[in-house]
């Protein structure tokens, strides 16, 4: 019987092609556009992936780089602190902070007997007291602005074993340059120098260390009193080396001078740790605004991203829901009306067959075992091409392996059915 | 052999093909059915054939009431008994002569090639070898025709049927087929003739004319 089927397709090969190709055709069309959006997923988990790794490796950059910052800054502070503990100011309390800020010295004056209170005292909280009188003048022979300081050298402090004074005493007579006075004049330690008048003897030169103190002229406290007429009075207590644990470590230290000094402010200097701990945390903070930044613009994107992307995705599915349905249709439509052309064109042999004493069954089974190779055929070829631009899944294998021969069966059932139970002597007979 | 008991054929819109025929036909015989055109003699070909129900009325063959069993049955004595020629031949174009002679082994789920070695001596026989492996397409009527009578005897039927078998037939084709019949029936088969030649009626060992779907004479 096969021998019979084969012949007979060799005969009819353009109906048999032709119904291998509707089926291939429709399955490889359906499979192509259901890669398509497998492939389209595949790009957007991609894309999404890539945009983390990417917001991830910012990240890690910038949490790096912030921790490189802020443990150089550490070290930094942890150095200059070891080194210096801390500074602090002493001016009069009748000049608002603010103005003696912006001045860099108070105008108001304090005994300077407070400094020989205080290291007569027993205060804990400050080391080395220097009191100083400061103001800001024209230095005529030089036709600029200075800053004069006087100083007297440390005082002592009573109740403490004796301690090597923080800097080397100053004697009258005598003046300490800051750098920018002496480096642009190229004066020299040992040169006589003339300020407003009174001739001097330079004691030190400083190396530049700030803009203030690049700008000062020390000279002894005594002979500032006299320039000023300030005999006995000072504009500040300058305490070097302040060793207070307690982190409202300025709070600590008024509440100890009240009683000693209760009309005093205290101001701390913006020694380098200070000011590094305040660039500590700003750059921290800074660092935590950059990091929720980009985590924001990062999810932001990413939303973006999916947002399209489903939008696309919604599309093309809606496409996809139409489109298969309409080509599994035509091909159903189109194999149908082929094998209802093939059984028009055999409706003699069913004819000849059946007055041979062919069953209607086998007669049938000539039809239905066609039509289950050309199911079969388009079933590999449909694999085949597939293959060559996605991958099947298991599922996938198992549809498109029994769809076609499914689809050929079905399409040849009722034509089949149609012309071998009509009587064959309606094409046989001749009267 | 073959008896025939009151045989009617009454076709939708109430055509009578046949009419209470009722006839005996004994084995061995050449049988001419005679008849104008619509006198029913195609109709009672068919239902000696087993392929049209009769209104009303029996076939037996052999004693086996043609009517009264199962159509896979009727399949099965067809295939085994009766043998068919038409006007037309039906020969199946995509097989050569050889294979459409041996076409009847199908119908008793045999090889194609099961009848191959008495189909190749029938070819002989009847002078088709040059044409054993050609396609119905390249051959002339009357070879299409002796490869028809070849495919109805192949397996050596009782009865063999041959509606017009000369409709389509030159004078020489028609004598060549007209002896193969006389032949045939002389191996103790039955062959029966439907023809409107008197020509080749009056070969037959029996003429049988028909008329408006009854017997004139027997």
């Amino acid at each position: 019987m096969l021998h019979l089927i084969l012949r007979e397709i060799k005969h009819r090969r353009g109906n048999f092609i032709l119904s291998i190709i509707a089926i291939a055709l429709t399955l490889c069309l359906s499979v192509y556009s259901i890669s398509l959006l497998d492939k389209f997923d595949a790009e957007t988990t991609a894309s999404l992936q890539n945009h983390e790794t990417e917001v991830k490796q910012q990240l890690t950059k910038h949490n790096t780089e912030t921790e490189t910052v802020l443990k150089n800054l550490e070290n930094d502070i942890r150095k200059s602190m070891k080194g210096l503990g801390f500074n602090v100011y002493l001016f009069s309390n009748q000049e608002p902070i603010e103005a003696i800020k912006e001045r860099g010295y108070s105008i108001k004056t304090l005994p300077q007997a407070y400094a020989n209170k205080l290291a007569d005292s027993k205060v804990v909280t400050i080391n080395h007291l220097l009191p100083q009188l400061a103001r800001r003048t024209e230095w005529k022979e030089q036709n600029r602005n200075i800053m004069l300081i006087g100083v007297a050298g440390q005082v002592p402090m009573a109740h403490r074993n004796h301690m090597k004074p923080i800097m080397q005493p100053l004697e009258p007579g005598t003046v300490f340059l800051g750098y920018d006075l002496h480096k642009p004049l190229g004066i020299k330690v040992g040169d006589d120098v003339t300020i407003n008048g009174t001739s001097y003897k330079v004691a030190k030169t400083y190396p530049s260390r700030d803009f203030r103190d690049d700008g000062t002229a020390w000279i002894h406290l005594a002979e500032m009193q006299k320039l000023y007429n300030l005999e006995g009075k000072i504009s500040s207590i300058k305490c070097l080396g302040c060793n207070c644990a307690s982190a409202d470590r300025v709070g600590t230290i008024r509440k100890e001078l009240e009683a000693i000094i209760p009309d005093v402010q205290i101001i701390e200097v913006g020694s380098k740790a200070l000011a590094r701990a305040e660039t500590r945390v700003k750059t921290s903070s800074r660092a935590d605004t950059m990091r929720a930044q980009i985590i924001t613009q990062g999810n932001e994107k990413m939303q973006t991203i999916q947002t399209t992307r489903a939008e696309s995705r919604k599309s093309l599915e809606s496409l996809n829901t139409f489109l298969i349905p309409l080509l599994l249709i035509i091909a159903f439509i189109t194999l149908t009306v082929l094998c209802i052309l093939n059984v028009k064109h055999r409706k003699e042999e069913v004819g000849i067959l059946r007055a041979l004493g062919t069953k209607t069954s086998k007669v049938l089974s000539l039809f239905l075992i066609r039509a289950l190779i050309i199911g079969v055929i388009a079933a590999v070829i449909t694999i085949i091409v597939s293959l060559t631009f996605t991958k099947l899944d298991q599922q996938m294998l198992i549809i498109l392996a029994f769809a076609p021969p499914l689809i050929a069966l079905t399409a040849t059932w009722l034509p089949a059915l149609s012309v071998t139970s009509q009587q064959p002597l309606n094409t046989l007979r001749h009267d | 052999m073959i008896s025939i008991q009151n045989l009617s054929m009454i076709y939708p819109g109430n055509v009578t093909a046949l009419d209470d025929v009722s006839l005996e036909i004994e084995a061995g015989k050449f049988i001419a059915l005679q008849g104008p055109s619509g006198s029913g003699k195609s109709t009672l070909l068919s239902t000696l054939s087993g392929l049209v129900r009769p209104t009303s009325g029996s076939v037996k063959i052999d004693g086996t009431s043609l009517y009264e069993i199962s159509p896979a049955e009727r399949s099965v004595l067809r295939a085994e008994n009766i043998g068919m020629i038409f006007q037309n031949f039906h020969l199946l174009p995509y097989l050569n002569v050889l294979e459409n002679i041996t076409l009847p082994s199908v119908a008793k789920n045999l090889p194609l090639d099961h009848y191959a070695s008495e189909a190749k001596s029938l070819i002989d026989q009847l002078e088709l070898g040059h044409r054993i492996s050609h396609h119905p397409a390249k051959l002339s009527a009357g070879e299409c025709q002796r490869v028809a009578f070849a495919r109805a005897i192949i397996s050596q039927p009782k009865l063999l049927l041959a509606d017009e078998p000369t409709g389509n037939l030159d004078n020489k084709n028609t004598e060549i087929l007209i002896n193969l019949f006389k032949d045939y029936a002389k191996q103790g088969n039955t062959v029966i003739m439907v023809t409107h030649a008197d020509a080749d009626a009056n070969q037959a060992d029996q003429v049988i004319n028909i008329a408006d779907g009854k017997l004139i004479t027997s």
